[in-house]
């Protein structure tokens, strides 16, 4: 569990972050986002003191951050950047280690951990590992940071802005990336982003911060559903504040069994997983009112938009 | 520059020869001398001469680029951050003393013989690796000095193993420049009665015996080109692994 | 002015301890050290002393780094005019072969005040305009201190006075050596540099033989020299009619020619291929001949690079010039080696000061002129 109380940061005369107080749940992911200077960036390295606090307290598990040496304190904690900051004179591998060869772990433990790490991100370690920085691609190097931030099994993972440089494509691959390694290994992470949809998509709580304040900290669907303030909701987009809303619910929530008296529902039938914003995605590519939608313990149910139309807006 | 190994295999090859054996040059040479008057430079073995020459420049680079190493990292740590804009000013300003004006001033402090030309050596040496090591330091990218501090890099750990070696073929490039500087100026130390191959220049001018001048001119040449060329590989070994240099 | 840097106070407070000034019965002789009360006799004494305590408490006082600059600049003045009186008050009544020159005490006062006046400049970091007008004022400032007389019975002036016919002509020939060679190396390099830009191929050894040059120890190069230019002079009468001689100005000219090639043909190759490609591509796509797009649109922008170059250059020839008096070229390293034969310190600092002044006068006026040029910055 990571507590904030009263966290404050002044740079000359201004408090770029004031007054921050949150509590992050263990094995969560809280997403702080925000527009530019709005002190995210500090925030988050004043858990790991890479900024110290003006005044505040920051608690790991209930110990005060402020009396352990800071050395000591971020070989704990992992920490990935934007740009990476992979050591350029250092193999992928090597860059890899960094955490436990600093933390005295043996030789060979170090070169396991390290394969296996490169493994569970889907780098192969014979052909990336020996690779120095610049012979990686953006979404290689991304992984890289990665592996080099979870090696020494760190309980808490800050990511400030981690896929802001890559091209869609290779950014929803990282991202869900975070998603199962983050449930696998159960690791509370803290994650600042500018993207408020990457923030609902990944998100267990969001913290909008806005000009060193946290202006709402709540659950994506009350952020969305909710917004507390005229600023968080312009973060939202006030455009697709529905469809957003949908993404967030299954669509096997508003499934009805496939009763006879609907008619046989043709086409294809969604995966039990899908949202309600695909099944809707999915009557309007197809011209359709109702689809069918995969029922593990029996017939496929089915979804109309009368019942999508109703679920997208919070009562 | 990197001259091909086999042009590099010959120059040494030929310097060597000239250096132990000069009278197989001596008829090359003769044309250029008045008659009567000696061909190879009989005051003193070439070889010896050179070996001084060497010794001079090695015995003041050595100290000189430890010290503007030292002088460098102190400036970028936060405690001596206060006098970085000043060892700035001062590395680039210094330069544009003329390195003989270092030397002739010199000798009033300290006489005549090798101790001037040291002395100019060393503190001349300073500057260009006063420079390079700043701006090899301080061109370390941002990203990566926080990303070895959000590690849990101590400042030390942080300091050998990112940025010196990050900064490390800046650094041989500011040695090659002082040393090369260095065995010019060690040839104009000749003239303050430094031992070196200036030496033989000098007497060639003052008897008016170009093959003096010529013979001393070629090894003080040769010298400084080889010097140059393996400083230049040293500095290419040390980045061959990456493309990426870190200048500023 | 706060922090580490006031540690400098501590030489400035105590250079009074060491001698100010030494004083030798004449040019040659063992000098004997003359404390700052004998130099100024105890009343001026104690008044200098007093002005510098004010200085430095004015300087620990100083919030701005432009008073910085201006006490310490003051207090440079104030060091130098205190030299000059305390020279014409030792040579009061002694016969005129008699000679004072700067002590310990001077030196370290005026080096520790250079530094605070450097560490200050540094911070204020003027404006290039500004910079000039600064260049301009200590040039006129210097001038008018020596013209003044204030400063007419230091030992230094003392030889300048004895040979100031030669003076100004070493002094012609070593702006002719310095500044004749740059322009030489300037019509000569920036069109060899335009042309390697389009011959890949011949650039890599092209620099390479460049550098190999620039590599040559100077008294080699200009000694070396002598063997050429003597053969020309003595077999061609045309190049004798010029006044090429295998001794003389000619080695050196053409040696500082050769040294000031490599930064001038490799800055305006790295200036020109340095052009974004997005920028000759638009030239071209906006139908520039090859010759507008050269002189309209890459030399400009590589003007930055290429008077980088200049200022590189300068400082080196204005250095190396001094080299070569060994061969007959004139110049103030005349001087120097002069001085360097007889040991009289105050020769060596009559070739050596308009050297460095020169010199560090020349490289503050081009920072200046590049911080000038659109897209120089520095
Ligand atoms: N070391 C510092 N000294 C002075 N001001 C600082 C410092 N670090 C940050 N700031 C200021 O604090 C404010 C918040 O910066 P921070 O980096 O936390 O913002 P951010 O929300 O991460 O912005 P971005 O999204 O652009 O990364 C900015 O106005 C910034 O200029
Ligand atoms: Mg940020």
């Amino acid at each position: 569990m990571i507590e904030l109380r009263s966290v404050s940061k002044v740079y000359d005369g201004v408090a770029v972050v004031d007054d921050v107080t949150l509590t992050l749940e263990r094995g969560t992911l809280t997403a702080v986002v925000g527009t530019s200077g709005s002190g995210k960036s500090t925030l988050l390295r004043m858990v790991n003191r890479l900024v110290e606090p003006t005044s505040g307290q920051v608690l790991i598990d209930g110990a005060y951050t402020a009396v352990i040496a800071a050395p000591e304190l971020r070989r704990k904690i992992g920490y990935v950047i934007q740009d990476h900051g992979l050591f350029p004179h250092w193999t992928a591998a090597r860059n890899i280690g960094t955490v436990p060869v600093l933390l005295g772990w043996r030789r060979a433990d170090v070169r396991s951990r390290v394969r296996e790490l490169m493994e569970m991100l889907q780098l192969d370690p014979d052909v990336i590992g020996p690779r120095f920085p610049h012979e990686l691609s953006g979404g290689q190097a991304q992984r890289v940071g990665v592996a080099r931030a979870l090696a020494a099994r760190p309980e808490l993972l800050l990511m400030d802005e981690p896929f802001g440089a890559l091209d869609p494509v290779i950014r929803a691959q990282a991202q869900a990336d975070l998603h199962r390694v983050q449930r696998r290994l159960g690791t509370t992470v803290i994650l600042v982003t500018h993207d408020m949809a990457e923030a609902i998509r990944l998100a267990d709580r969001i913290a909008v911060m806005r000009a060193g304040r946290i202006e709402q900290f709540a659950p994506p669907a009350d952020i969305i559903a909710k917004p507390a303030t005229p600023f968080v909701a312009e973060l939202l987009g006030e455009g697709d504040r529905a469809f957003r809303y949908l993404s967030l619910k299954p669509a096997a929530d508003v499934a009805r069994p496939d009763g006879a008296a609907e008619g046989a529902a043709d086409g294809p039938v969604l995966p039990g997983h899908a949202t309600m914003a695909e099944a809707l995605s999915e009557m309007i590519w197809t011209g359709r009112d109702r689809v069918r939608i995969a029922n593990p313990d029996g017939d496929p149910g089915i979804v109309t938009r009368e019942a999508l139309i109703r679920a997208g807006r919070p009562e | 520059m990197k001259a091909a190994p086999f042009v590099r295999l010959a120059l040494w090859t030929l310097v060597a020869a000239f250096v132990l054996w000069p009278d197989l040059f001596a008829p090359l040479l003769r044309p250029l001398a008045p008659d009567g008057m000696p061909v190879i430079y009989d005051r003193a073995r070439l070889a010896d001469l050179t070996l001084w020459h060497l010794g001079l420049v090695v015995a003041a680079i050595i100290p000189s680029a430890l010290l503007a190493t030292a002088l460098a990292i102190l400036v970028t740590r936060p405690s001596g951050a206060e006098f970085l804009p000043l060892a700035r000013a001062l590395g680039g300003f210094g330069q544009t003393f003329p390195p003989v004006a270092v030397l002739a001033l010199a000798v009033p402090v300290v006489g005549f013989g090798a101790w001037p030309t040291l002395i100019a050596l060393f503190l001349y040496g300073l500057l260009p690796v006063l420079e390079n090591a700043l701006a090899g330091l301080s061109g370390v990218p941002r990203a990566v000095m926080l990303a070895a501090d959000g590690m849990g890099m101590t400042p030390r750990q942080r300091l050998w193993r990112v940025e010196l070696p990050l900064a490390a073929p800046l650094m041989v490039e500011g040695v090659r420049i002082s040393t090369v500087i260095a065995i010019s100026t060690a040839a104009i130390g000749s003239t303050v009665a430094a031992p070196g191959l200036g030496e033989v220049i000098i007497a060639g001018l003052n008897a008016n015996n170009l093959a003096f001048v010529v013979q001393g001119g070629l090894l003080t040449a040769a010298l400084a080109l080889i010097v140059h060329d393996a400083l230049g590989l040293a500095a290419h070994a040390l980045k061959a692994h990456r493309r990426v240099t870190v200048a500023g | 002015m706060r922090g580490g840097i006031r540690l400098l106070f501590l030489p400035l407070a105590l250079s009074p301890l060491l001698p100010f000034a030494v004083f030798r019965a004449n040019r040659i002789a063992q000098g004997e050290p003359r404390s700052l009360v004998e130099t100024l006799g105890a009343g001026p004494a104690a008044l200098a002393v007093a002005a510098l305590a004010g200085g430095i408490a004015a300087l620990a006082f100083a919030r701005r780094p432009a008073w910085g600059a201006a006490i310490a600049a003051a207090l440079i003045l104030g060091i130098v005019l205190a030299a000059g009186w305390g020279a014409s008050s030792l040579m009061a009544g002694v016969p005129t072969q008699a000679r004072v020159s700067p002590g310990a005490g001077f030196w370290v006062a005026l080096v520790a005040a250079a530094l605070l006046l450097i560490d200050a400049l540094a911070r204020m970091r003027p404006r290039p305009a500004l910079r000039l007008a600064l260049v301009g004022f200590a040039v006129a400032a210097g001038a008018l201190l020596l013209s003044s007389g204030a400063l007419s019975q230091l030992s230094v002036m003392q030889e300048y006075r004895n040979r100031s016919a030669a003076f100004w002509r070493e002094g012609a020939s070593h702006l002719w050596l310095a500044f004749g060679s740059f322009a030489a190396a300037m019509l000569a390099g920036v069109p060899l540099g335009i042309a390697l830009t389009r011959r890949a191929g011949a650039r890599g050894s092209v620099l390479g033989l460049l550098t190999m040059l620039q590599t040559i120890p100077s008294m080699a190069l200009f000694g070396m020299l002598i063997v050429p230019l003597g053969w020309l002079a003595a077999n061609l009468p045309a190049a004798h009619a010029l006044g090429i001689r295998g001794i003389g100005a000619a080695p050196a000219f053409v040696a500082l020619f050769l040294y000031s090639l490599l930064p001038i043909v490799a800055n305006t190759v790295a200036g020109i291929t340095g052009v974004p490609r997005s920028v000759t591509e638009a030239a071209d796509g906006m139908g520039l001949t090859r010759r507008q797009r050269l002189f309209h649109v890459d030399v400009p922008l590589a003007l930055p690079v290429i008077i980088t170059a200049a200022r590189i250059v300068l400082v080196q020839n204005i250095g190396m010039a001094t080299v070569g008096a060994l061969i007959g070229a004139g110049g103030f390293g005349t001087f120097v080696f002069q001085g360097i034969g007889q040991t009289a310190t105050d020769l060596i600092l009559l070739g050596a000061l308009p050297t460095v002044a020169l010199a560090s006068a020349t490289s503050a006026v081009m920072d200046a002129l590049i911080g000038m040029l659109p897209g120089g910055a520095r």
